[in-house]
């Protein structure tokens, strides 16, 4: 079992990434990655860019999401097939079309909704205080 | 789970991902502190080091394989479905479009179609239907159709859009059976990519048509493509300097460097002009930094028009998100991705001169009574083609602009396949590849036509032997140098896109020796090369060439033959073009078009034709042109308009504001009530004490005091201000009164100056209409200056450019000395010197702004006349005669 690196901000994640994700895919199969995903924060605009080099480097890629969400933890959330992807899609359409342009607005509830086929992990916080548990619901399978 | 956090793929990467931070947080680097990740280790680690990190929990590190392997979804899986509503029930979509394209036919061409159009539209469809692409052509025919249905004007381009079909659909309004089809050549069983067909709609009603696409399909499954905003230089420079701690004025500086005329990178010599020392080290960073963040996405900001519309809903393909303006959405991919996908997009371009068209066509309905149409307007005039030739053109569509109308003396347009070739060869890829002075030689007949077989003269006949459009470029490809249909088209998608710049070159190898395998001497298949090297990012599609031509035609029909038209047309769909309003003026003037005064009686928001005047309906100029005035206070003036206003209070009882009619008075529009531009602005004055309310209706204090003799305003006043409240003054060229001056200081007029003997060295001086320094022309900036009797062209090369910037930026009226140079009909002046005359314009006014400064500063004078203060705020300031001439219009 070897490692793969599965929490990777582009500079998709406007301001936060400090890298391309063309670049960050072309690194990953240099260094002899066989997969890499891709988790931008509440968005998938970076996610074709990194597949078409994925592609042309011979690795698998994985489009997936950090969650940012309004009222928990942020999860990051990688879908298993095709209808987990379109779900996963689906949710973020949903926290974008509540709120103005860049933003997007989710809750724990709506995660629960479009879960199915997905799935998490939970990024801890910055400290580990009293208050951080586990959500019942979300189990990494 | 292990993660490493992934930031950056590289550490040397943590700077700018610092800077980033900073800019997110508007900190600078020194007072960031713990918003800055505590060290560099956010990069793209190697597994193993990794592993060695996480050797106490070895169940982590599993477990990234273990969701890596879970998860089966590959982008390449997601398929796109073609909208399927459009095909009636029972009928399969090749069907049904055989049976519009058909039906189409017959509309145009009658009952009994030529065989040659049934077999080509045969074999269309027939292509049509192995690539399974009939329902891209239904909806693209749909929308068509639904704003045809609303009176708006459109029109088709691209490779699909030339075809026979097309045609019968009503995509396109050039006749493919005359010109060559360009369809079926290209369009080969290789290339699995779906048609590409761009429409474009009149622009001010393009929104309608882009709303009917959401109403048809369905917001949830018709979205708008972003186009990902990178970071250019100057924001990256901004970005990196403030947060990096450079200060305001620092940073101000070096992003003003990279501004509009400036070139592109920072090199050392430029730093130092700007005063800085280019070897500093924190400086030396922050140029280096902002070379990385030159290109990252900035947002997602809203495409020019394309569209994805699916079958299925869309959000279950990518994210859709609300788009800045009102009532759009739009998806997280944008072309490219598209493309990459195998997605079908369609495009709904806006065009400028498909509403100065239509407007043009209104006019000359309710004017000349004349029922034109794209498609009905009189083809192949030759008086239309005389007017190219002689460069008569500002204002039509693409021959408008200065390298055009140098260039069509000499290319002397004959027919409409000579304006197709005249609007893709003068542009800066041919121009580049060197592709002009020959074509332009051959045309001459000065150069022999030849072809090195009769295969090439296939393809390079139509040209004269000079490759031109991406077409040529890939049949070329194909036939002489053994490339196979996919290939040519990569060869094409390469000089299509720019970013893929420089990848022209890797076919290089591949071209040179197919040809030479092929019996083409190497010389030959060099030369070939290096044209479509030069074609490079601004290669042009024959296909764009021809549905140009046609509204180049068309416009030109129009200016030639009803200039009242055209110029009321053009005016009226401002901002557009190369030419400022004046320009758009006085040209129709020149062409015999009578021109009226803007008028709070006469004049609407737009431009109007007026009665009859010689040939042409005389022109009055429209409220819009008054800077500053509202939209809805030119409302108030002009719905009322039963019968005319006499006195100045019937507009405030109308709602006009009284700052709109300071506006207006400013701007002189109250002769028709007997009032001259100052005698108007004393009147709006009063009216603040206008009775109003119960009282409304009786005369007002003011009209009891006795009537003011004012001083008199001289012409080269009015003109001035006209300039400065209208940005044009039909009254006289300001340079008709610097004239006297000017001939003392021997400068010449344009016209003598299009007279004296080639080499002549001279003196001209007039007003900067544009200062264009193209990327392609090596640091030389081409400049048109106007004076009263024409414009004339000035060449600026590198040094002297540099030499005289800041003569050239900033002044009002510029003086220049040079060599004239007369070639092929027209006229240049290789420019060597360069003055301000700006101090010349202050001599136009008696100064009364200065006085009015002194008058206001003294309260002696506010004592003897309580009114100064008042009179003079309402007269133009000195800040606004200081610039009364339009900017130029600067652009590489």
């Amino acid at each position: 079992m070897s490692y793969e690196e599965l929490q990777v901000t582009s500079n998709f994640s406007f301001r936060l990434g400090g890298s391309h994700p063309e670049e960050l895919v072309d690194t990953a199969a240099d260094l002899g990655y066989t997969a890499i995903a891709l988790t931008d924060r509440n968005t998938f605009a970076g996610v074709v860019r990194a597949y078409v080099v994925a592609k042309d480097r011979g690795i698998k890629f994985i489009p997936a999401v950090r969650l940012d969400l309004l009222d928990g933890p942020s999860l990051l959330a990688y879908p298993t097939d095709q209808a987990a992807y379109s779900r996963l899609s689906g949710l973020l359409t949903l926290g974008n079309l509540r709120a103005e342009k860049e933003k997007c607005f989710l809750h724990k509830q709506d995660v629960y909704e479009y879960a199915e086929g997905s799935i998490f992990v939970i990024i801890p916080p910055e400290k580990i205080t009293a208050d951080f548990e586990l959500p019942k619901k979300l189990k990494t399978r | 789970m292990a993660t490493n956090n992934v930031h950056y793929h590289d550490p040397s990467r943590r700077e700018l991902q610092d800077v980033l931070t900073c800019v997110r947080a508007k900190r600078t680097i020194f007072n960031a502190g713990y918003l800055l990740h505590q060290n560099a280790e956010r990069y793209l680690k190697e597994a193993k080091e990794m592993e060695r990190l996480f050797h106490a929990y070895p169940e982590a590190i599993a477990n990234t394989q273990k969701i890596a392997d879970a998860c089966h979804f590959d982008l390449k899986s997601l398929q796109y479905e073609y909208p399927d509503e459009l095909v009636p029930e029972g009928m399969t979509a090749d069907d049904y479009l055989a049976e519009v394209t058909f039906k189409g036919a017959h509309e145009f061409f009658g009952e009994k179609l030529a065989p040659k159009l049934e077999k080509q539209l045969l074999f269309e469809l027939d292509f049509v239907k192995r690539r399974g692409h009939a329902k891209y052509f239904l909806t693209v025919h749909d929308y068509v159709a639904w704003a045809r249905s609303q009176k708006i004007l459109c029109q088709g381009r691209g490779s699909a859009a030339n075809s026979a079909m097309c045609y019968c659909l009503g995509i396109t309004p050039v006749n493919p059976m005359k010109y060559r089809l360009l369809f079926s050549r290209f369009m080969s069983d290789d290339r699995p990519e779906p048609p590409d067909i761009d429409v474009d709609f009149e622009h001010e009603r393009r929104e309608e048509v882009m709303q009917y696409v959401f109403r048809r399909f369905g917001r949830d499954r018709a979205a708008i493509l972003p186009t990902v905003t990178v970071l250019q230089s100057k924001g990256a420079i901004q970005d990196v300097g403030r947060a990096m701690g450079l200060q305001v004025d620092t940073v101000k500086k070096l992003s003003k460097a990279f501004g509009e005329l400036a070139d592109e990178h920072i090199d050392e010599e430029t730093i130092i002009k700007l005063g800085l020392n280019p070897k500093e080290r924190h400086l030396r960073k922050v140029i280096q930094l902002t070379g990385q963040l030159i290109g990252f996405p900035r947002q997602l900001g809203q495409h020019t028009g394309g569209f994805v519309i699916t079958q299925g809903k869309l959000s279950d393909l990518c994210p859709v998100f609300h788009a800045r303006m009102i009532n759009r959405t739009n998806i997280e991919w944008n072309k490219d991705d598209i493309d990459a996908l195998g997605f079908m997009k369609v495009d709904l371009l806006s065009l400028g001169m498909l509403t100065a068209i239509r407007k043009a066509f209104d006019l000359a309905k309710k004017h000349h009574g004349l029922d034109l149409t794209l498609a009905n307007i009189p083809q192949d005039d030759p008086k239309v083609f005389e007017m190219v030739t002689a460069a008569d053109t500002a204002g039509t569509f693409q021959v408008e602009s200065r390298a055009q109308m140098v260039m069509a003396p000499q290319l002397r347009p004959k027919n409409f396949y000579d304006l197709a070739i005249q609007v893709a060869l003068v542009r800066p890829g041919p121009i580049q590849g060197d592709m002009v002075h020959p074509y332009i030689k051959r045309r001459q007949g000065l150069e022999p036509v030849t072809y090195e077989s009769d295969e090439i003269k296939a393809i390079l006949e139509r040209t004269l032997g000079i490759p031109l459009f991406q077409e040529q470029a890939m049949e070329l490809a194909i036939v002489a140098a053994g490339f196979t249909p996919t290939e040519a088209d990569l060869l094409r998608r390469s000089m299509a896109t720019f970013k893929f710049n420089g990848l022209v070159s890797k076919f290089e190898h591949k071209l040179i020796g197919g040809m030479t395998a092929r019996g083409y001497s190497r010389e030959f298949a060099e030369r070939i090369f290096k044209q479509l090297e030069g074609f490079g990012s601004y290669g042009f599609p024959e296909s764009h060439a021809i549905s140009f031509a046609h509204l180049v035609y068309v416009s030109c029909w129009i200016k030639c033959y009803y200039p009242d038209v055209f110029a009321a047309a053009i005016l009226n769909s401002q901002p557009m073009g190369f030419y400022q309003p004046a320009q758009l003026v006085s040209d129709a003037y020149k062409h015999g078009v009578s021109l009226r005064n803007i008028d709070i009686n006469h004049s609407e928001w737009d431009y109007t034709l007026e009665e009859t005047k010689g040939k042409f309906c005389a022109l009055r100029l429209g409220l819009r042109q008054v800077k500053g005035l509202r939209e809805e206070d030119s409302h108030f003036l002009t719905a009322p308009r039963t019968q005319a206003f006499t006195r100045m209070e019937q507009l405030a009882e109308a709602g006009v504001s009284q700052a709109g009619i300071v506006l207006l008075a400013k701007a002189d529009a109250f002769r028709s009530i007997g009032l001259d531009r100052r005698q108007a602005l004393w009147e709006a004055e009063a009216l603040k004490d206008r009775p109003i309310g119960l009282f409304a209706g009786q005369a007002s204090n003011s009209a009891f005091e006795p009537q003011l003799q004012l001083p008199f305003m001289q012409l080269s006043e009015h003109v001035l201000q006209d300039y400065a409240t209208t940005g044009l003054s039909i009254k006289a060229h300001p340079l008709r009164f610097l004239r006297p001056q000017l001939q003392k200081l021997r400068a010449l007029t344009t016209r003598q100056v299009k007279g004296v003997a080639n080499g002549t060295y001279v003196r001209l001086a007039g007003i900067m209409l544009f200062c264009q320094r193209p990327g392609t022309a090596k640091g030389v900036c081409f400049i048109t200056l106007e004076d009263e009797d024409d414009t004339c062209n000035l060449v600026v090369f590198k040094q002297n450019f540099k030499k005289f910037t800041k003569e050239i930026l900033y002044s009002d009226v510029l003086c220049v000395e040079g060599r004239v140079q007369q070639e092929g009909g027209s006229t240049h002046l290789i420019v060597t010197r360069c003055y301000d005359y700006s101090r010349l314009v202050g001599q136009l006014t008696q100064d009364k702004a200065a006085e009015a400064r002194q008058l206001k500063n003294s309260t002696a004078a506010k004592k003897v006349d309580p009114y100064a203060d008042a009179y003079f705020e309402n007269t133009l300031s000195a800040e606004d005669l200081k610039k009364p001439f339009p900017k130029s219009r600067n652009f590489r």
